[in-house]
């Protein structure tokens, strides 16, 4: 497959998000395990808990959500309802297929940074609010990752349309 | 103005628009046309962090990936074998549960068919089963499961039927146990009909021996106190579902890893990271259709949809019916958690005005589901066979058809008895 060529600074700064993604993922999983069955152990054991505990392995549910879905975008390998593809492949004309596909993503482009500009609003109004989510951590760190996961996507699919098929 | 983004949104999804973007599309047209700001759609996502249910997904997702990464198939068809390979037609029974419990461990994504496949079919070839009858029956077993615990789609329901909130609240222990009677009757049945297709004795008995018993156990030493950790944790009420699928997926850490020593660090970071990306494609979808069924609501849909049904149809049993139907084509066509986050607001509300529990609507979902998977032409355990095992699609349409149909009668039997799903709730 070839791609439009990018600028090095900007290939690096991808391979560099990716690194962050995947690593991300991995320690949010980690820390979902350990926290939550920390808890167990704690609870059973030793008749304690973090109090905060399962609040924080619920934002991480979250934190997980964006951050996989982020990735999925990577190779934009997310479940559809594919009706048309499948008569499409049959049909081979590649012309045609890759058009659609291209219409898709920027279709996806637009979704996404709308939700983008509207979950950034949301982190905004909460700023201002200053609630607390958890422990001592604001609300609106947690719901950040809103705008920003849908941010990177959208910019992910902005590279799909202008990639070559 | 509306109409058009309507259709537009319609158009993309049938062209195969990431089905998140289809929703997240769908709700804020919808938010937008009732003058209601659009962060709207940021704080019904951020309901994902208000569902302690939820955080077992991940946990069972990752736990299933990991089983299968490592050789615990083999491990589970060995024991199976020395228990249950005596009997007649041994090895088919031992292929149907075996195939049950892997795939409630692991969901029905296909990785049953690829991993458990591969090892069934020439055994049961070895065994003295047809060609035929073994390619069919590992064909429609890779969905089988579905209703057992921790299967992710059961969980799913369970989620989304609970958000709901229709007045019939359960739970989620409820809607688990309902699982296991409709299980149990698709493995008698299919039981039943294998041994009744080989009564004539062409399948040679194996004889049962303890020594094979002590060595199988002894291998699988690890993994055999897994179902008591998962099925202990979630029906003692010792610890929350959730925390019993971060103990599972601590002790499945732990077994794989430094019990057996089959998963190397690097390959653990691997699989974490796609179980990761599968459950933020399930969980994205999840949470943006929150937002739309909250739209619906509002709006009323449901209400009217029912009240169109009902002008319709009467009896709860033609309901039933064609509900059957429609369950029947959609789980064909679509992924089954696109069917389970589209149709169960749409089709639990309607449900439940008909009379039906929210818990028999789930098993007889998830169920149609299971069916859908290996129903021609577009089934996609028919694809992922024809994939693995080199056969012609055609050849497994013919193969899996009588299991189709006892699997249908079984479905029928399931939708029209609700006592099977229901009696632990009176």
């Amino acid at each position: 497959m070839t791609t439009v060529p990018l600028p090095q600074p900007i290939n690096s700064a991808i391979t560099f998000l990716k690194r962050c993604e995947d690593a991300l993922l991995v320690l949010l999983l980690l820390g979902m395990i350990g926290m939550a069955a920390g808890q167990v152990l704690l609870r059973n054991f030793f008749d304690s808990g973090v109090y905060w505990g399962d609040s924080a392995v619920r934002v991480m549910v979250l934190w997980v959500t964006m951050f996989g879905a982020m990735v999925a975008s990577r190779d934009d390998s997310h479940i559809r309802i594919d009706l048309v593809g499948r008569f499409l492949q049959d049909l081979e004309k590649p012309l045609l297929e890759a058009t659609i596909a291209r219409i898709n993503y920027g279709f996806t482009c637009f979704v996404l940074g709308l939700f983008c500009w509207a979950s950034g609003q949301f982190v905004y109004y909460e700023y201002l609010d200053q609630s607390i989510a958890f422990a001592k951590v604001p609300a609106w760190i947690c719901e950040a990752v809103m705008p920003l996961g849908s941010g990177i996507m959208a910019l992910r699919y902005a590279l799909h349309v202008v990639k070559q098929p | 103005m509306i109409w058009a983004g309507i259709a537009i949104i319609l158009l993309m999804a049938a062209l195969g628009a990431p089905l998140f973007a289809v929703l997240l599309a769908a709700s804020m047209l919808g938010f937008y046309s009732a003058d209601i700001d659009l962060a709207i759609v940021a704080i019904e996502l951020y309901r994902i962090v208000d569902t302690p249910l939820l955080v077992a997904l991940p946990l069972f997702t990752f736990s299933g990936y990991l089983l299968s990464e490592a050789n615990t198939s083999t491990r589970l068809v060995n024991l199976m074998q020395s228990l249950f390979g005596f009997l007649p037609s041994g090895l088919a029974i031992v292929a149907f549960v075996a195939c049950a419990v892997f795939t409630a461990l692991t969901g029905a994504s296909g990785v049953t068919i690829v991993a458990l496949g591969a090892l069934l079919l020439p055994a049961l070839r070895q065994a003295g089963f047809a060609e035929k009858f073994s390619m069919g029956l590992v064909t429609t077993s890779g969905s089988l499961g579905l209703l057992l615990v921790p299967s992710v789609p059961l969980i799913l329901y369970g989620v989304i039927a609970q958000q709901l909130d229709l007045g019939e609240p359960f739970a989620i222990v409820d809607l688990f146990v309902a699982g296991i009677a409709p299980m149990v009757l698709m493995l008698v049945m299919l039981s039943g009909w294998t041994l009744w297709r080989h009564r004539g004795g062409e399948i040679p008995r194996v004889p049962f021996k303890w020594r094979n018993v002590g060595s199988a156990l002894w291998d699988a030493r690890w993994e055999v106190p897994l179902p008591f950790v998962v099925l202990g944790g979630v029906f003692s009420g010792l610890f929350a579902i959730s925390e019993a699928a971060a103990v599972t997926a601590l002790y499945v850490v732990l077994a794989e890893v430094f019990g057996y020593r089959e998963i190397t660090l690097r390959q653990l970071a691997k699989v974490a990271k796609e179980s990761m990306v599968m459950v933020g494609g399930i969980l994205l979808i999840l949470g943006v259709a929150l937002g739309f069924t909250n739209f619906l609501v509002d709006a009323e849909v449901p209400q009217q949809l029912m009240a169109l049904m009902q002008e319709h149809i009467q009896s709860p049993l033609s309901f039933l019916l064609l509900l059957n139907i429609l369950l029947l084509i959609l789980g064909a066509m679509l992924d089954i958690f696109a069917a389970l986050v589209i149709m169960v607001p749409l089709l639990l509300p309607v449900a439940v005005g008909y009379g039906i529990h929210p818990v028999h609507l789930g098993i007889i979902f998830l169920a149609n589901m299971q069916v859908g998977y290996f129903t021609p032409p577009v089934g996609m355990n028919l694809f992922i066979a024809s994939y693995r095992f080199k056969k012609p699609l055609t050849e497994l349409y013919a193969a899996t058809l009588p299991f189709m149909l006892i699997l249908l009668l079984a479905v029928l039997i399931i939708t029209y008895v609700p006592l099977l799903s229901t009696w632990h709730m009176h």
